[in-house]
Parts: C-alpha cells; structure tokens; sequence
C-alpha cells in the first residue's frame, strides 16, 4: 500500500529513487496496535535505504506535521527532492482502542471512548450554544460523501446520499449518528516536494507554500470545549496573514480541512473565519461551501469519507495541491489560484498550509 | 460499514504491557483526599490563580509550577458542560475487552474549579441530560484512593447554591509508594500481505522455506520482502533455499521480564540459511553460551501443529 502510493508519486513527478535526497514518513503505530512502524515498513516501502529518514507521528495531525517539516525542509535549503509519506492500516487495531492509551491513565483513561466521545461532548456543546441541528450536520456529511464520489481515491463514495439517510442511522454517541463520524480507513498518502530549480524541472504548473503554521494549546483533553477551535483561529489568522489574504471566503478558492465529525465542520469553519460564530450551518445553507459555491469544502471528500489518520491530513495539504496545480478531474474546482488545508489532531493542534499558483516573494 | 471481500492473510496478536505511572505529589494528596476524608482538591497557579481540576503541575499559560501548597478544596458539586451517551462497542486497552455499554459520561466544571474534566454519569437516557445541569459527584463507601472512589456524577435534583467554604491549606507530607499501576492490552491483527502468506503457507504445508529474489542485485531476502531495499526493486521471483543455515551471531537471554516470549534462558541467534543472503533472526535450541559460536551450523525443526507464526519453524537446532 505504501509502495503502491510512493511509486505512483514517483513516476509522476518522473523521478528515481536516486533523485530523493531526504524522506518523511508518519504514521500512529499504535492504532494499529504495533510500535515503531519504520521498522515494520518506512525503510522498505519508501526508498529510505541508506537515505535520511525522519519520522513524525502527532495524532491526527500527523499528516500535516509530515507535511510542514517537507516544507522546513526543503525551504531551508538543505535538501532538494523530499519525499514525504503517510499512512495507516485501521483495520488492524483500534484507533479508539489506542487513542485511549494517549491519555491520561488516572483521569482520563477510564472513561475516555476514543476520539468520537470528547468529538461528541464538542457536538453537544456546540448544539446547546447555538442551536444547531442534526439536519445540520446532516447536510455536512451528504456535502461531503457526495463529493467524495467523483473522488477515485476516497473511501465511502455516496454520490446518491441524503439528509434522511443519515439522519436515520444509528445514534453512536449522542448527538453523532454513525454517518456523522469518519470512517477507519486503510490508505497512504506520497507528496513530493522540491525547491524552485528542482519543482520546474518535474511540473509546469507546481503548487508553491505561500504559508504554514502550527498551534498548540494544553495537553488534557478536556482543557478546551473544542467546538470554538482556538488553535484553528489562531494558525489560521498567522497564515492568512502571510499569504495575504484578507477575507478567507473571497481570498480562497477552495478549502480541504479535517472534519472527523460532520459537527466538526459546522464548528470548525467558523475557528476558520468562513462564518461567524454560531453560522456554520449558514454556510451549508447557502451553498457557500458547495462544489460550485464561493468556497467549496472538501471536494475530495474530506475526513468524513476517508481516514487512514497517519495519511488524513497529508491527503488535506495534498487534495488542496491538487486544485491548486489543476489536477482534480472531476473533484477539481474551476480557477483555484489559493487553496488550504488543515490539520487536527493530537491535544487539540491545527496545523495549516496555503498553496498558491504563484510562490510569494 | 465496509464488508471484506477477501479473507485475507492475519496474523492475530494481543499487546498485553504493564506499566507504572507515576502519578506525582498533587495526585497523590488528592487521592488521599479523597479516601480519608471525602474531599476534592485541585491546583491553583500562583501567578495566574487560575484553578486546575484534575490538579496538576504546571500551569501552562504561565509555565509556573504550582506545588502541594497550591491546592485548595473544591466543591463536589458542578456543571455539565458537555455529555454524551457512548452507545458503540471498542476494546477497552485496561482490560482488553470491549467495555460495556451504553454509558454517559460528560464534561464537567466543578464548583471553584476554572478548568473542565470528563467523568461518567449517571445517565443513559440522552433526553434527560441537559448542558448547563447541576450535577453531584457520587462517594463509594469503601473507597480505596483511586478515582473509582468517585464512580460517576449523578443529575441533581434543585439548585443549591455552593455554600462559601474556607480554603483549607495542605500540609506537605506525601505518600510516595501510591503508584498507578495500569496494562495496555490492545487486541489487533496484521495483514499480513501475500509475501507472509506464501511464507508462512510453504512452511505450513511442504517444510520448505522460501525466499525472494532481487531482479537487479540478485540478492535473496529470507524471510522474503517485497522491495529489496538497496534497489527499490519489487521483486517478484520466489526462490527456495536450504533448511540449513550459519549462525552469523547469537545471545543467550538469562533474565525474565513479564513481557518475554519464553521462559529464560533461552538463545536466539542471527542465521543465515545456505542459498539465502540475508540474516533470519530465530531461537536457537542451546542454552549454554559455551557451546554456541559464530559459524555453527544449524538446521530447521518445524512445529508438528502449526499455527500461522514464524514459529511454526520451532527452533534451530545445532548440526555440527
């Protein structure tokens, strides 16, 4: 699977083993129920032999963490050619069953259900705050796995859903039903990155890192209530900045970000300044965040459709590259000139990227 | 969801680790707290006086650390926050199984705390849990110092409004010996994949023992890959090779922790087999180090029952 992901990046960018000068990998070995996964796969599957390997494994942020340090670097100037790679095989182990294991083993373990039971505290919260509804959320998964359907890649490809039939399944953990939460999904993810000289050489139409950045909060999970996202707000407010733009909705054409819950979406737009606080559903409402609305979300899919973890948020920065370099087939959004992706994970982190046609100078 | 087309090639595990977490001063004289005297304490920072329950530490906007000192009693009353019914099966890693459900549990903000903490409740029914409900910590009779003496909060029935109560000080005597002592138990199975299959299946079914051939270096990997790693080639000759290896190197493992695969001494050692240019590691029939060195000849002995596992060749046993 991983071999399959890496190979496929390589030829397309028309590079050898040879040309990699340094190699990424990510993956949460114990949601698999293993430890030191490079042992069992990072050196064999991608071309790490007597190359520098670099792990990076931070939750569900994994993927975005893989895909800062490429930026890191190749930006820095020590290498040329990066291969990054992430992945994950959930139906091996249990992500609920290992995410218990990152908390706190007095406190927190105990009653603790994964990541699905704090996503639906959030969900709860967010309701009684705003009054937002299932049909809501409803809307966020039947966007999303519709779209994920013109996505050969993605792994629940609904394109005739509906509210009703999601509103219909099983209650899992109240307010989320079983189609508001993601599934567990086996995939790798491959992004090649390269500096200014190199990038010509293999595309003409390159997607450049206008902007990254990272935010972190506390280190219990119940430190923050999770629906208002403030490391969205903040990450998101630093990039913004740096890639010049000044309102998300007009400035960006397209927006992949890491929705584990359809709630997450509802609430997490607004940490991204698409809407503000309380209007997420809003932005479902009006289309705005549709396949041919101002701002689409999602149109591979998103994390709702599929979530091998260590690949989720790599597959965000990679999907938001894609548009940027006009390459989605038939998920491509028309013109995209800025595109971003999000990471979530770990203790609450957001990490995001800005793509662009154009590198900033 | 998905249904699995394929019955594919698994080999089944259970991680069963134990470990020792220490839990730290602030905890240790909570839980104290707790037993003796029905009492909930939490942490407040000296500079900022924000109020940390569960207590801990540091407090992490001011990087201060806040000491057995810092804590001060706490209600045993709060708010709900957040809540939810888990109504769906996973495997519990303190006990390996699945734990039973359905059950509540929420996010709670105790009385005189500033920080939230989550906790089962008391509730299963999701039209009688509300955000913003008053709700009580419930007190095991016999309680034992852990946080299984608060089983769950329950639902109160008025609005009591807390009563003011003196902030009492914490006399700094700690008990070091409470030690939270857990085990990760985290069922999973490995898909293993095609090259482990016919493996592990040739020694299974005909003794023999197979490898995989690189179409540019030649190289032979046993156990066999699917890439060789030196030329990134996918290799997809299989070749046999002999049930006679060299030891290339070799231990003998003398002490016992809970987590060995064998009983000590046992010996294992870096073989490779004639044909093969590659290193297996496997145990060794031999326990005395005397009689081991590097260069001996060995042979494989295969398991009678087998049962899908690289054991399935049970030991080496020394031929010269």
């Amino acid at each position: 699977m991983i071999y399959e992901a890496v190979d496929s990046a390589l030829k397309d960018a028309q590079l050898e083993p040879k040309d990699i000068d340094a190699i990424l990998i990510g993956n949460m070995d114990h949601f698999e129920g293993i430890n030191f996964s490079e042992m069992w796969t990072g050196v064999e599957a991608a071309p790490g032999y007597l190359k520098p390997v670099m792990k990076v494994a931070t939750g569900g942020t994994t993927g975005s963490s893989l895909g800062i340090c490429g930026y890191h670097y190749v930006a820095s100037g020590i290498y040329k050619n990066v291969l990054v790679v992430g992945w994950e095989k959930l139906n091996e182990g249990g992500a609920t069953t290992g995410i218990i294991t990152a908390f706190d083993p007095v406190w927190e373990r105990p009653s603790l259900a994964g990541a699905l039971g704090p996503l639906a505290l959030m969900a709860s919260m967010y309701q009684a705050k705003y009054g937002a509804t299932s049909e809501h959320a409803a809307m966020v998964t039947v966007k999303n796995r519709s779209n994920a359907a013109n996505n050969p890649f993605a792994h629940l490809q609904m394109p005739n859903i509906t509210v009703d039939y999601v509103l219909s399944s099983q209650v899992i953990s109240y307010p989320l039903r079983l189609h508001d939460c993601c599934p567990q999904s086996e995939g790798a993810c491959a992004m090649i990155y390269a500096n200014e000289e190199e990038a010509k050489k293999i595309t003409d139409t390159p997607a450049w890192f206008q902007a990254v950045e990272t935010a972190h909060y506390y280190t219990y999970g119940t430190d923050d209530k999770m629906y208002d996202l403030p490391t969205a707000t903040i990450a998101s407010k630093k990039a913004y900045k740096k890639a010049g733009i000044e309102n998300p909705i007009r400035d960006l054409d397209v927006a992949e970000i890491y929705e584990p819950t359809s709630w997450s979406e509802l609430a997490w737009t607004e940490a991204l300044g698409f809407a503000e606080p309380g209007k997420g559903p809003v932005l479902l409402e009006e289309g705005i965040t549709q396949m041919s609305g101002e701002l689409p979300v999602n149109p591979s899919g998103g994390v709702l459709s599929t979530n091998p973890i260590g690949a989720t948020a790599l597959v965000r920065f990679a999907e938001a590259a894609i548009q940027v370099m006009g390459r989605g087939e038939k998920r491509q959004v028309p013109d995209v000139e800025k595109a971003l992706g999000m990471g979530f994970g770990g203790s609450l982190w957001t990490e995001i990227a800005i793509f662009g046609k154009e590198p900033l100078r | 969801m998905s249904k699995r087309k394929k019955d594919y090639f698994e080999i089944k595990w259970k991680t069963n680790l134990p470990y020792r977490y220490s839990i730290g001063n602030l905890s240790v004289k909570f839980f104290e707290e707790l037993k003796e005297n029905k009492k909930i304490f939490g942490s407040k920072c000296p500079r900022c006086g924000k109020v940390h329950f569960p207590p801990r530490g540091v407090c992490a906007e001011c990087m201060v650390e806040m000491k057995v000192e810092n804590m001060i009693q706490l209600y045993d009353t709060g708010t709900l926050v957040g809540f939810t019914v888990i109504n769906y099966p996973f495997v519990d890693p303190q006990t390996g199984g699945i734990r039973p459900f359905p059950y509540g549990y929420g996010l709670f903000k105790l009385d005189g705390a500033d920080t939230y903490t989550m906790h089962f409740i008391d509730e299963t029914d999701v039209s009688k849990l509300k955000v913003g409900m008053r709700v009580k910590a419930v007190y095991k009779e016999e309680r034992e110092g852990n946080l299984g003496d608060i089983p769950y909060f329950v639902i109160m029935k008025e609005r009591p409004k807390p009563k003011r109560k003196k902030v009492e000080k914490m006399e700094e005597e700690i008990d070091e010996r409470l030690v939270y002592r857990g085990r990760i138990k985290v069922p999973y199975k490995h898909v293993a994949g095609s090259y482990v299959e016919k493996f592990i299946t040739e020694i299974d079914k005909n003794q023999r023992i197979m490898g995989t051939k690189c179409p540019k270096c030649g190289k032979v990997y046993v156990p066999p890959r699917m890439i060789c790693v030196e030329c990134f080639e996918k290799m997809e000759e299989w070749v046999e090779v002999d049930n006679k290896g060299t030891v290339k190197g070799f231990t003998v493992v003398s002490h016992s922790t809970p987590v060995m695969p064998l009983e000590p001494p046992f010996a294992y050692a870096l073989i490779t087999l004639d044909g093969s240019n590659t290193e297996m590691v496997h145990i060794i029939k031999e326990t005395d180090p005397k009689k081991l060195k590097e260069g001996m000849r060995v042979e494989a002995v295969f398991k009678e029952k087998p049962r899908k596992r690289i054991t399935d060749i049970e030991y080496f046993k020394v031929i010269e």
